[in-house]
């Protein structure tokens, strides 16, 4: 007992000593990280941006070198994947008359996304490009956590259009979830009533939030035209459908939005014997000179809105940037 | 003993706190660069860091990320959500801290959806801590081949990227945000990452370890201090001491042990205690010794007899001779006279010498040394001696004798002087030596004064008129009465004066008192003493005896010249025996006497003859009651008398000095001397009861 008794105490005074000494040695440092922000940090450092942008004007200087898109779904994808194959192809079978579409990579202004989810797209208002178009503006899109930021698809910034002032990119902007009420118009039914008001015009109860604007009046244009050349074998018929998958909404600092979404536009060519003669390009594309029955065109609509907050002055959705590029050709 | 334990425990527990202060600055100080490793047991190929470890112990944190087989590693740095979500739910291993100043705690995460079965980590591989190397190894090798390795490179979530083979390093500035590492191995290896911060080392431990060290240090000093300054001081902590009735001031202190020997320094002090401090503290013991004192004086003054002790002593002191002396007076029925007489003679052997020298000088002085001669003769004739020293010495006891006993006495004498052929002569004188004195007993100082030698007085130094003055009537008897004796011895003398035929035999006394008359000549004073002398001559002349008796009042006087005359006559024993009287204090003067010797040749010679002779009565009666110091005293009396002596004796016949300042010296001057030495140091009076005592002790002794 009294031997128990004295290990105990030996123990304890050992371990009371052991504690004491321990108490004058410095403890190692523990990691004090910052608090989780309440708001999530933008998704790409301007650098980081600035280092996507240059991978992707890497991936697309060596495809437009070469007119070859293998290289291209590296950085691309979505739309501007399809596009930029379809425009590959035609300045190929153009023998290079046709170049593809300037994409300049210099950054103008980045909208970044304030997010941790994926996919996360950001903007990128380009430069002027060397042929003195008009900017672009690249979507870059991210679809998961080991993806690369891929150029999803480009818009060419409307004439006289003064972009709505966002938050600067190291802060990055809020994404506006596509439900959102408090936008004159949801994100998600900005680019129906636009499909609406494209296919019928202003004829189309959406016709008041979406007025007139460059885009609409060359589809207009290009549909008529169209039609006009048809019109003595054949009808044309254009559908507008928005894509499936939600339009991205970032928010500006008027607590609006910028809404990017994409319509595929489809026109089909109704033509009756004998039929009717492919311009080269659309007959490369086609893959033959003559179509006798029908020619139908697929069109990537890349569309950039800026959409009012509710209860604002400004009473319009009004169009930023558009871009009507065809994906694809195929006539019977 | 309890206090100095804790003393004891606060310094060790000063000194440990201190020590170990220390030691977490020095010893146990960190690195200036902490180095950390991660090392991975498992198969997973990343390590994921969570935010803040980066930056957890030092700014620029330099990542090294190493795998075996110079397999592709990678290093990147990005946001915390994005590697998290990068890394997906890949199996990895996180770090999330320092389990160890070089070593990271590591966490591994078990990746969800198992690509592939083999993937699936077994519990060895999943728990670091426990994970078999080999069962990892094999694992890995198992898995490697399935499962793909994600590789991290060039992922648009990073921030920073480092890519190499077999190692990579990377540097990181910390940046605002939460920032995560990931490391990856896209080898066969798992990678094995090592952070490195620069260290501010700090040691925060010193200063409060040591400055509460110190204190308890200092406190467990402090306190042993005290304890050894009150362990030092313990002896001389005060205690009250209750002192009794007497002072007991020195032994309060020694403590409880020291009983005994503070005892015996109380004995001691208690002597050195001053009168004051007696006085102050109430002494009862002092009270009584001082009613002693007063008490003892009293007594010494009244009685003339102290003289007769001192001649004894000084007898004793001086002369071996006295011997003979001594035993005769203790036949004597009064013996102390007789013994003092003795004495007297006794010192004449020594006193020769001197005398002889003193011949040389002055005609007086032949007659001074002429005396020792008879000393000398004494010296020789024993039996003579004896005889005379008896018949001197019965001179003296009736002489010395007091009044009352002095008569008494003379008949004793007589018995003895019997023998003596003087002696018949001497005991007629005897009579007449007492009623000389009678006579002379009325006017005490007057007549013996007169008596002695008008013109002594004169000359005489205060002294001898001081001394006849005190003198009480009782003294000049006495004086009167050893002088008588001389005057009687010496008409024994006489005849053996005659026989020789200098002088003649009656001459011899009227040479005695023709000295004196010189010498009072000389002196003119002596009117009366012519007067006396002429008688003495005439008595002389008449007969010895006979005459001698009447005479003896003026040769009182004469005895002292009868002495010097005998002197001359050298003849006679007795004559011998009191010229040995006289010159026996010239004698020793010459010796013993400096001090004195100055003045008495000075001023007095003539006075102090008479004082000293009288100074051998007296100064005895001095000396005699006092115990201790008589021989200082006495010695110096003898001086005094042995100076006198020879210088007085023989320019005026002292002869009356003796009688006059003798006994008058020896009655009250002698008590108050005695007195003064005593007081002068501090001894107690004796009682009278004492000295009587002492004075029948000593005549038992002798």
């Amino acid at each position: 007992m009294s031997a128990r008794t004295r290990r105990a105490w030996a123990l304890a005074s050992t371990a009371a000593l052991a504690l004491t000494l321990g108490a004058c040695a410095t403890p190692p440092p523990e990691p004090q990280p910052e608090a989780v922000p309440a708001v999530p940090p933008p998704a790409l450092t301007v650098a980081q941006s600035t280092g996507v942008l240059e991978d992707v004007g890497a991936v697309l200087a060596a495809g437009d070198a070469s007119f070859d898109p293998a290289g291209l779904p590296a950085r691309l994808t979505g739309p501007a994947l399809e596009v930029r194959k379809l425009e590959y192809a035609r300045a190929t079978s153009t023998g290079g008359t046709r170049l593809p579409t300037a994409l300049p990579t210099g950054a103008q202004a980045i909208v970044v996304p304030e997010t941790t989810e994926w996919p996360r797209t950001q903007l990128v208002v380009t430069e002027q490009p060397e042929t003195l178009e008009a900017p672009r503006i690249l979507i870059l899109r991210q679809e998961t956590p080991r993806d690369p930021y891929r150029l999803w698809g480009w818009a060419r910034l409307g004439p006289g259009v003064q972009m709505p002032a966002t938050a600067d990119p190291a802060i990055g902007s809020a994404t506006v979830p596509p439900d959102s009420t408090d936008l004159l118009v949801p994100p998600s039914a900005v680019l129906t009533q636009y499909a609406d008001v494209l296919a019928n015009g202003d004829a189309s109860a959406h016709a008041a939030l979406h007025p007139q604007d460059f885009f609409r009046q060359t589809i207009e244009a290009a549909r008529g035209t169209m039609q006009a050349a048809v019109a003595p074998v054949g009808t044309v018929a254009e559908t507008y459908v928005p894509k499936a998958e939600p339009p991205v909404a970032l928010a500006t600092a008027d607590g609006g939005a910028i809404v990017v979404g994409a319509i595929d536009t489809t026109t089909t060519l109704a033509i009756a014997e004998p039929g009717i003669d492919l311009d080269p390009t659309t007959a490369a594309l086609a893959g033959k000179p003559r179509v006798t029955s029908s020619l139908v065109s697929t069109w990537a609509d890349v569309l950039v809105f800026y959409v009012p907050p509710a209860g604002s002055q400004t009473t319009q959705v009004q169009l930023l940037a558009g871009e009507h590029a065809r994906t694809s050709v195929a006539g019977q | 003993m309890l206090q100095r334990l804790i003393a004891a425990v606060l310094g060790v527990l000063g000194l440990v706190v201190g020590g170990l202060g220390i030691a977490s600055a020095t010893a146990w100080r960190a690195d200036d660069v902490l180095v950390a490793d991660a090392r991975i047991a498992s198969d997973d190929r990343i390590v994921v860091t969570d935010a803040g470890v980066l930056d957890l112990a030092g700014d620029p944190v330099t990542v090294r990320v190493t795998a075996a087989g110079d397999a592709p590693v990678v290093l990147a740095v990005g946001r915390d959500t994005d590697v998290t979500a990068w890394v997906g739910a890949d199996p990895h291993v996180r770090v999330t801290g320092l389990s160890g100043w070089h070593e990271l705690r590591t966490t591994a995460v078990e990746g969800e959806p198992a690509p592939s079965p083999t993937a699936t980590p077994d519990p060895a591989t999943v728990d670091p801590a426990a994970a078999d190397p080999a069962a990892g190894g094999a694992a890995a090798e198992t898995a490697a081949p399935t499962a793909t390795v994600p590789d991290p490179r060039g992922s648009d979530l990073w921030v920073v990227e480092e890519t190499g083979e077999g190692s990579a390093t990377l540097t990181w500035q910390a940046q605002p945000g939460r920032w995560s590492l990931i490391a990856a191995s896209l080898g066969d290896t798992p990678p094995v990452v090592q952070l490195s911060w620069p260290r501010t080392v700090t040691t925060p431990w010193l200063w409060p370890c040591v400055a509460v060290g110190a204190l308890l240090l200092l406190a467990g000093i402090a306190l042993a201090v005290r304890l050894w300054l009150r362990a030092r001081r313990g002896a001389d902590d005060w205690r009250p001491v209750a002192t009794g009735p007497v002072p007991v001031v020195a032994g309060a202190g020694a403590g409880a042990g020291a009983v005994a020997a503070p005892v015996g320094a109380e004995a001691g002090e208690t002597v050195v205690l001053t009168r004051r401090q007696l006085r102050d503290a109430g002494l009862t013991g002092e009270t009584r010794s001082r009613r002693r004192e007063r008490a003892g004086r009293a007594v010494t003054g009244e009685h003339a007899t102290v003289a007769g002790d001192a001649p004894g002593r000084v007898a004793r002191g001086t002369s071996p001779v006295p011997g003979t002396g001594e035993q005769t007076p203790a036949d004597a029925p009064v013996p102390r006279w007789a013994a003092a007489a003795a004495a007297v003679p006794s010192s004449t052997t020594s006193p020769t010498r001197g005398s002889r020298r003193d011949a040389e000088r002055a005609p007086w002085d032949e007659r001074s040394a002429s005396p020792a001669q008879p000393g000398a003769v004494e010296g020789s004739p024993t039996d003579g001696g004896v005889l005379v020293g008896r018949a001197s010495g019965g001179a003296p006891g009736r002489a010395s004798a007091p009044a009352p006993t002095a008569r008494p006495s003379a008949p004793g004498d007589a018995a003895h002087r019997p023998a003596a052929p003087g002696a018949a002569g001497p005991h007629p004188a005897a009579p007449g030596a007492t009623s000389g004195p009678a006579a002379a007993g009325p006017a005490p100082t007057g007549g013996p004064a007169a008596a002695g030698a008008p013109g002594e007085t004169r000359r005489g130094p205060a002294w001898a008129a001081q001394l006849g003055r005190r003198a009480p009537g009782a003294p000049s008897a006495y004086q009167v009465g050893p002088s008588a004796p001389g005057q009687l011895p010496a008409g024994p003398d006489a005849p053996a004066a005659r026989a020789d035929g200098r002088t003649a035999g009656v001459p011899g006394h009227a040479a005695s008192s023709t000295g004196p008359a010189r010498t009072s000549s000389s002196t003119a004073p002596d009117g009366p003493a012519p007067g006396w002398t002429p008688s003495a001559p005439v008595r002389p002349a008449a007969g010895g005896p006979g005459t001698g008796t009447l005479p003896g009042a003026a040769g009182t006087r004469l005895p002292g010249p009868p002495g010097r005359l005998s002197h001359p006559d050298a003849s006679p024993a007795p004559a011998g025996s009191r010229a040995s009287w006289l010159p026996s204090g010239p004698a020793q003067p010459p010796g013993s006497a400096p001090q004195e010797a100055p003045r008495a040749r000075a001023g007095a010679a003539g006075p102090l003859p008479a004082p000293t002779r009288g100074g051998p009565l007296t100064s005895p009666a001095r000396s005699g009651p006092a115990g201790p110091e008589p021989r200082a005293g006495v010695g110096a009396a003898a001086h005094r008398v042995t100076q006198t002596p020879v210088g007085p004796a023989d320019r005026t016949r002292p002869a009356q000095p003796h009688p006059g300042g003798h006994h008058a010296a020896p009655s009250d001057a002698p008590a108050a001397r005695a007195d003064a030495w005593r007081r002068a140091w501090g001894f107690p009076e004796p009682p009278e009861d004492e000295q009587e005592q002492g004075r029948t002790h000593g005549e038992g002794e002798r």
